[in-house]
């Protein structure tokens, strides 16, 4: 494909996020992708799931004034006395552009059309950091992978702008365009999140023998992988469930290995978009806790560097 | 197992930092009045003589008969009054009246106590005398009346007047020399200079004046050296403590030597230092008298006795620390208002760290790392530790400072670019070595040292205020007053090109009565303050035989700091886009949002701020204006010089004045409430504004031509603690500090600490007196800060990274 057609195609973008220095090496531009295959209990982007743009409210921010009332196409959303009462499904249905009558930014889109060219100008502001660094752009989501003939595009363009690349993906993804991917990109960070299936269906809602195939495919076609598992209290973080995780990227021949402890931080969000969170009573790990399991992870001959 | 060298045994370092520490931290700060009965003293016994005999004859006379002592455990001696950390007068620069006095010890900056008897003092015999006699009262002699009508108001542009009260500071001596050559060494050139001179020189008496003044004051401070020494055997004798009598005698050794004669050994460089420094507090009200290159001219001390083997690193640590601790002993007194400016006791003995050597070789060495250890282990406002950091200065060097600030949660040791910096001030007209063996004064302004009258925070310019005027036709809305021109009714403006003109207008004309009142307060100094004892440190004076008041120095400068250059560009594109561009207002509309406070106009007030790109987030129309309005201001002075031939050198800092600046401005199209403070440290995005991280806010604030701001700039990045938990996450901050700089970037600065820490040290300021944070550009005890300046800082934008 000619430039000017790669640079000209959309994609749908919740999010670009500057100065990111855990997602890959040096400091990077993650550049969020909406749309995800998986429904993991413990996301902490509620918002990417949904593959269309959708509303996205946040009360603290609202001053009350009514004009998204006045303004919404069929009363989808009311003010009431402690802030709005949104109908979600009809409010996300149509064009959302009235949103923007809101003027402090409580209510707002979560995802946006964007050509590659206008999403890799944004990117590129931090050129200089990237060189400085050795850092640049890392594709998330959601599973940007969903988004192909974007993502694509947009690892493209970056590798032809010669800075570092990165994809962050849950692994359910088409094979073809996951080898596709591969020529454009210097470290996939992969999620594993559960050795075994039925707790992997349980939990995220899809089966784990299509992550685990393709994990095995890319890592002997070459590619660079840092696996990377979610510690989620009382899913997969015994001692045991983690060194089956490492027993099967082992035997791929995979070197890189971490994990993402689970945090809280999303939260907010699910009632942002009219979700419900039902990770709120699970207690975060303790830093010991974390520590030691990462010391087994040390010890079987991982590496937790990019 | 012997573990000292010089030092008897029988404490550890650990121990003596602590103990100095806690003594110095639980000091109850005061009022002394025995420098005003010293100095009115000997000005009733000079009357009529020639000023800079006076000034030299006060001082010499001061040093003869203050009160001095040695507390217990100290290794660095020299008091700067009658008590620990308390602060004394100079009657001769102003006076305070009862109302003032009677604020003091109740004022929740800056609080002082006094004694009622101590106030009868001063009220009814010090301060009377010196009516009309003192800079402050003569100020009216020498500034136009019309420029008094406007510093008269509480809503003024700017307000020169207190330079007149402050007298010098502000600038480096070179410490080098004395330790080099002792204070006989300066005596011996000024005995040289006075025996050659030419009686038919036409300025042969203000040069005899001159080196008779030289002469008057090393005489004072040999005897004020000997005091020491003498106080010193006398407790060496009395005390029963076999180790505190040999430490004594070996103060009593130092005292005998120096100043006076030059160092030859680091502990004796050491004390020469601070007797050094101390003398200059001690004559001058003025703050921010610097340290200079302290790791540089120190080094060849500390170096040669560990090659000769007396004395171990660990104990040059003990001694290093012990002369960080007495660095908190300088306090000044200040009115209310300029305590609130700069509130927090802020002395800013600033002393700068690594950087090229003159030779532009990276010059950081072991040295180097020993004074950051000692900094880590005192951590106290004062000194003020600055960092140089060049291309070559090593990462683990800046690895050091990084840890150093995650651990005690406290915005210390800003950092310096150095290849843009030297590069700004061989273009401002330094030579390459002076300008590579540059350091910093106060809190951000860079000059070279030991040869520069930098006079670098001689005045602070509100900017916002100046917006304001060109909105009002020159008319201030809190009191009517026609302050500047009238530069017609902004609802009658019909393009965006006249609100600029305006603006400029304005800004201009207030700069124009900035540097005449300046200019007249640098001759009142001249005439009646002399500054007799900092001329014997700056180069060029003692050959040009000429005081530094007067520019006998090599380099002169003043430096007028413009401040709320955000406020004003987030305003202008408020005004382009809204009013000319949408056209969603009119200009009326706004004017009377403005008015009346948006109230009522909630509505547009969060459009304004939500809908209207602001600086701080890499979006080049916002970053622009403001980059506009930050070298339209810089381009008032281009061609402005003071009476000494001293360039004014524009900067864009402002330390905590943002805050009672933003009580003299209404609210601003950009969506800012009246009264509120003005965007803080002088180049920093405005609170909350920075959305897009810490990259987008580091290429904003470099989009301003910080070359043109060459007083220098402040740019305050807070972080949470959580985000350089590891090495790697200090390596990712060290490129982001490397790529700012390789982009122009001047200064930065940050504060990593907890929100929730800073409200707890609010409720409980006895819990956290330790709690050191950075107000814009200066470091100070949290828990002495107003409490208006502690809510800002909690109110910073927090620079959320995941």
């Amino acid at each position: 494909m000619v430039k000017k057609a790669v640079e000209s195609i959309k994609g749908l973008v919740f999010d670009i996020q500057r100065y990111s220095i855990h997602d890959g090496p040096g400091i990077r531009t993650v550049v969020f992708l909406k749309g995800c295959p998986l429904r993991c209990k413990w996301c902490s982007n509620p918002e990417s799931q949904d593959i269309r743009p959708q509303i996205f409210y946040i009360k603290s921010r609202c001053m009350g004034c009514g004009l998204c009332e006045k303004n919404c196409p069929d009363k989808e959303v009311k003010l009431e006395h402690d802030g709005l009462k949104i109908d979600w499904k009809a409010a996300n249905r149509g064009d959302l552009a009235w949103t923007s009558v809101c003027p402090t930014g409580a209510l707002g889109i979560k995802g946006i059309y964007m050509s590659v060219e206008e999403v890799l100008n944004i990117v590129m502001k931090d050129e200089i950091f990237y060189r400085q660094s050795g850092g640049g752009m890392t594709l998330s989501g959601g599973e940007p992978l969903m988004q192909p003939k974007f993502a694509l595009g947009l690892l493209k363009m970056a590798r032809e702008a010669d800075i570092s690349t990165a994809v962050e993906t849950t692994g359910y993804v088409d094979r073809k365009v996951l080898l596709d991917a591969m020529h454009y990109t210097d470290v996939f960070l992969y999620d594993f999140k559960h050795w075994d299936d039925e707790a992997h269906i349980k939990y995220t809602g899809v089966s784990n023998k299509k992550i685990k195939d393709n994990l095995k495919i890319l890592a002997e076609a070459g590619a660079n992988i840092m696996v990377r598992t979610p510690l989620i209290p009382d899913v997969n973080d015994s001692e045991e469930s983690i060194r089956k995780i490492m027993e099967i990227i082992k035997e791929y021949g995979i070197k890189k290995f971490t994990l993402l402890p689970f945090h809280q931080y999303g939260s907010g969000k699910y009632a942002s978009c009219g979700m419900q969170y039902d990770m709120k009573d699970v207690k975060p790990h303790s830093e010991k806790q974390v520590a030691k399991l990462f010391r087994i992870i040390e010890d079987s001959g991982f590496s937790s560097e990019f | 197992m012997l573990t000292k060298k010089l030092l008897p045994e029988g404490i550890t370092r650990e121990e003596r930092t602590k103990k100095l520490n806690e003594a110095m931290r639980a000091v109850k700060p005061e009022i002394c009045v025995e420098r005003a009965r010293l100095v009115t003293e000997s000005y009733k016994q000079t009357e009529g003589a020639p000023y800079i005999l006076r000034r030299a004859h006060a001082l010499s006379h001061i040093l003869k008969n203050m009160t001095i002592f040695i507390e217990e455990d100290e290794l660095i001696v020299g008091n700067h009054a009658s008590k620990p950390r308390s602060a004394p007068l100079f009657p001769e620069f102003g006076s305070f009246d009862k109302k003032e006095l009677d604020l003091m010890p109740v004022r929740k900056v800056d609080t002082l106590q006094i004694t009622e008897e101590d106030k009868k003092y001063l009220l009814e015999e010090i301060y009377p005398w010196w009516k009309n006699k003192n800079t402050g009262d003569m100020a009216k002699y020498y500034i136009n009346e019309k420029i008094m009508d406007v510093l008269n108001s509480p809503y003024r542009v700017l307000d020169p007047i207190s330079r007149t009260r402050s007298g010098y500071g502000h600038y480096i001596p070179n410490i080098e020399t004395v330790l080099k050559k002792g204070f006989i060494g300066i005596e011996q050139e000024a005995k040289k200079h006075l025996e050659n001179l030419d009686i038919l020189d036409p300025d042969y008496p203000e040069k005899k004046h001159f080196y008779e003044a030289i002469l008057i004051i090393v005489d004072g401070i040999k005897c004020f050296a000997k005091r020491y020494a003498d106080l010193a055997r006398a407790m060496a004798e009395k005390t029963t403590d076999k180790r505190r009598k040999k430490e004594l005698e070996l103060i009593a050794l130092n005292c005998d030597r120096v100043p006076y004669y030059p160092a030859e050994s680091f502990y004796e460089a050491l004390q020469s230092y601070w007797f050094t420094i101390l003398i200059d507090y001690i004559f001058q009200n003025g703050s921010a008298i610097s340290g200079g290159r302290f790791d540089q001219y120190m080094a060849p001390y500390y170096e040669n006795d560990i090659k000769k083997g007396i004395i171990v690193r660990e104990e040059a640590r003990e001694l290093l620390e012990a002369l960080w601790v007495k660095h908190s002993d300088v306090i000044k007194v200040g009115t209310f208002n300029s305590a609130r400016n700069n509130g927090g006791f802020a002395t800013t003995i600033n002393i700068v760290l690594s950087g090229v050597g003159k030779d532009g070789n990276d010059a950081t060495s072991d040295f180097s790392y020993l004074c950051l250890d000692a900094e880590s282990s005192v951590f106290n406002s004062e000194p003020n530790v600055s960092i140089r950091v060049s291309q070559k200065t090593p990462d683990e060097f800046l690895h050091k400072v990084l840890e150093i600030l995650v651990e005690k949660e406290g915005g210390k040791l800003p950092l310096f670019n150095d290849d843009a910096i030297i590069d700004a001030l061989v273009t401002d007209g330094a030579s390459i070595e002076d300008a590579r063996d540059y350091a910093i004064v106060g809190c951000v302004e860079p000059t070279p040292s030991g040869n520069t009258m930098g006079i670098t925070n001689a005045c602070y310019f509100n900017l916002a205020k100046c917006l304001e005027l060109a909105l009002n036709d020159g008319v201030c809305p809190f009191s009517g007053q026609q302050m500047g021109p009238k530069t017609g009714k902004a609802e009658n403006f019909t393009s965006f090109d006249q609100v600029l003109e305006a603006y400029k207008t304005q800004v201009e004309y207030f700069a124009d009565m900035m540097v005449s009142s300046l200019n007249s307060i640098e001759k009142l100094h001249a005439q009646y303050s002399p500054h007799i004892y900092c001329s014997m440190l700056l180069d060029g004076c003692i050959e040009n035989g000429k005081d530094c008041t007067l520019g006998g120095a090599k380099y002169n400068y003043i430096g007028v700091q413009g401040v709320g250059v955000q406020d004003v560009g987030d305003s202008l594109t408020a005004i382009k886009k809204v009013v000319f561009e949408d056209k969603s207002i009119t200009m009326k509309e706004l004017l009377e949002a403005l008015k009346s406070n948006f109230k009522g106009y909630e509505v547009l007030q969060q459009r304004l701020i939500n809908k209207v790109p602001k600086y701080g987030n890499d979006i080049d129309e916002a970053d622009n204006m403001v980059a506009w309005a930050a070298e339209h201001y810089c381009s008032c002075f281009d061609d402005k010089y003071d009476f000494r031939g001293g360039k004014f050198r524009p900067g864009l800092f402002c330390l905590s004045s943002n805050t009672p600046l933003g009580r003299q401005v209404g609210a601003l199209p950009s969506g800012r409430l009246s009264g509120t403070p003005l965007a803080d440290g002088g180049v920093s995005p405005k609170h909350g504004m920075d959305t897009h991280g810490p990259t987008a806010a580091a290429k904003s604030v470099a989009k301003i031509n910080h070359a043109r701001a060459v007083n220098g700039v402040n740019f305050n990045m807070k972080f949470l603690p959580s985000i350089l938990k590891t090495k790697e996450d200090r390596q990712k901050l060290i490129d982001l500090i490397r790529g700012y700089f390789s982009l122009g970037g001047f200064h930065i600065q940050f504060n990593i600490l907890t929100p929730e820490k800073l409200i707890d040290a609010q409720k409980h300021p006895e819990r956290h007196r330790s709690l050191v944070v950075r107000v814009a550009g200066y470091s100070a005890f949290f828990v002495e800060l107003d409490r208006d300046i502690q809510n800002e800082i909690i109110a910073r934008t927090l620079q959320q990274v995941s």
